[in-house]
């Protein structure tokens, strides 16, 4: 099980991850970051198979994926 | 979902000078892709005690991969338009203990800076050449690079490019230099594996890595969408295992053949220098 973890101020809503996904769990947020990018959101964190297609994708070192126990969309606002 | 103020940490973060972040690279620039690669391939290198990142360089020439000196937490040099190679040999010699890096783009490594490119290979001098390739300059608007494929449009080339093109990874192997590869941004595991293996040899290596640039090569070229641009990539960079450099192509329509094509472990321009001339007060391969 995995948690998304999302750097919301880097996210540039370019929609790779959101393409790539096999699970098709990531979506584009209704949140926007300073910048009016809106956010990558996943509603179903459970569901990733931690393939880390998306975080591979992400040009901009704003999504990853690391083990958890308890599967989690984490989204670190800084 | 959580949403938190804690610092959770990038995984590349120890690499990245993240207070220039985000960077300027475009949605969906495949830049930021293969730059991702790289620094995973120093970080697990420097982990497993085969580098130490402290050695590590970066020499960047103009254009919008070569931003990339700007957001590496590496000593880094952005150089003159096409003058990344002659900086990162000069760095070499003058301490070889270096392991630089040279991470430009074609526009940069393979037209202005083509006659560097030659002769660095030539010499199979020791540094690291990672050219990414998006098939046009992009920073200037995309004019017409070597690189873009015959009868694709661009700027200057509005009815489409009527050049033959040019294969940098074929062009290079010619010089028979100790590593010669091409990639894509596409093959994300692969490209970290194959730097993870160019990055500690001797010699010179040269790893092409075709990339994304959806803002003017996509809109060029009718792929709008960095997602479709990426698609396209993917579907036409094969991996193949070649027996004559002479087999792959280079071309837009069918296939952009990738594969590891020279890796060999002859003497270096170092070997054979520091061998016939001892300069003193030098170790090479020491720090
Ligand atoms: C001597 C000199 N000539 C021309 C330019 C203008 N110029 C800046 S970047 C660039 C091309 C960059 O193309 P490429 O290396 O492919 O990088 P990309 O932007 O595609 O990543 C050019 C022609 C310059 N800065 N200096
Ligand atoms: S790791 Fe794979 S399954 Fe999980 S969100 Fe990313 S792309 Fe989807
Ligand atoms: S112009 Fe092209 S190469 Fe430059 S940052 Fe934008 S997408 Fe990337």
């Amino acid at each position: 099980m995995f948690d998304i973890v999302v750097i919301g101020e880097r996210c540039k809503e370019c929609g790779m991850c959101i393409n790539v996904c096999p699970k098709k769990i990531l979506e584009r947020g209704e949140k926007t970051n300073s910048r009016g990018f809106y956010v990558t959101y996943s509603p179903k964190p459970e569901e990733c198979v931690g393939c880390r297609l998306c975080e591979y994708v992400c040009p901009d070192f704003a999504l990853f994926i690391r083990p958890s126990s308890s599967p989690t969309y984490i989204l670190v606002q800084r | 979902m959580v949403e938190t103020q804690e610092v959770i940490k990038y995984p590349l973060d120890d690499y990245l000078r993240t207070e220039r972040l985000p960077h300027i690279w475009c949605p969906g620039c495949g830049i930021g892709m293969a730059l991702q690669a790289l620094l995973w391939s120093i970080k697990e290198l420097h982990e497993q005690g085969v580098i130490d990142r402290k050695k590590v360089c970066f020499f960047t020439g103009i254009g919008c991969t070569a931003r990339a000196s700007g957001f590496v937490k590496f000593d880094a040099i952005h150089a003159l338009h096409g003058r990344a190679i002659p900086v990162a040999t000069g760095a070499k010699l003058g301490n070889p203990s270096l392991i630089p890096i040279v991470f430009s783009g074609d526009g940069d490594i393979a037209a202005i800076g083509g006659n560097h490119l030659l002769h660095a290979a030539r010499r199979n001098f020791d540094i690291l050449v990672v050219m990414i390739n998006n098939m046009t300059y992009a920073l200037t608007g995309g004019q017409l690079a070597p690189t873009t494929p015959t009868g694709v449009r661009s700027t200057t080339t509005p009815r489409g490019n009527p050049e033959n093109v040019m294969d940098t990874t074929k062009f290079v192997a010619s010089l028979r230099p100790n590593f010669v590869a091409r990639y894509s941004v596409t093959q994300p595991t692969i490209l970290r594996t194959v730097f993870k293996k160019a990055l500690p040899k001797r010699g010179f290596r040269f790893i092409e890595v075709m990339s994304t640039c959806t803002e003017i090569f996509g809109r060029h070229t009718g792929f709008r969408d960095p997602y479709e641009l990426y698609s396209r990539l993917k579907k036409i960079c094969k991996i193949k295992k070649i027996s004559s450099i002479d087999e792959i192509k280079y071309d837009w329509e069918n296939e952009i053949t990738c594969g590891t094509f020279i890796d060999k472990d002859d003497p270096s321009f170092l070997d054979m220098y520091f061998k016939m001339y001892k300069p003193r007060g030098m170790v090479y391969g020491e720090s």
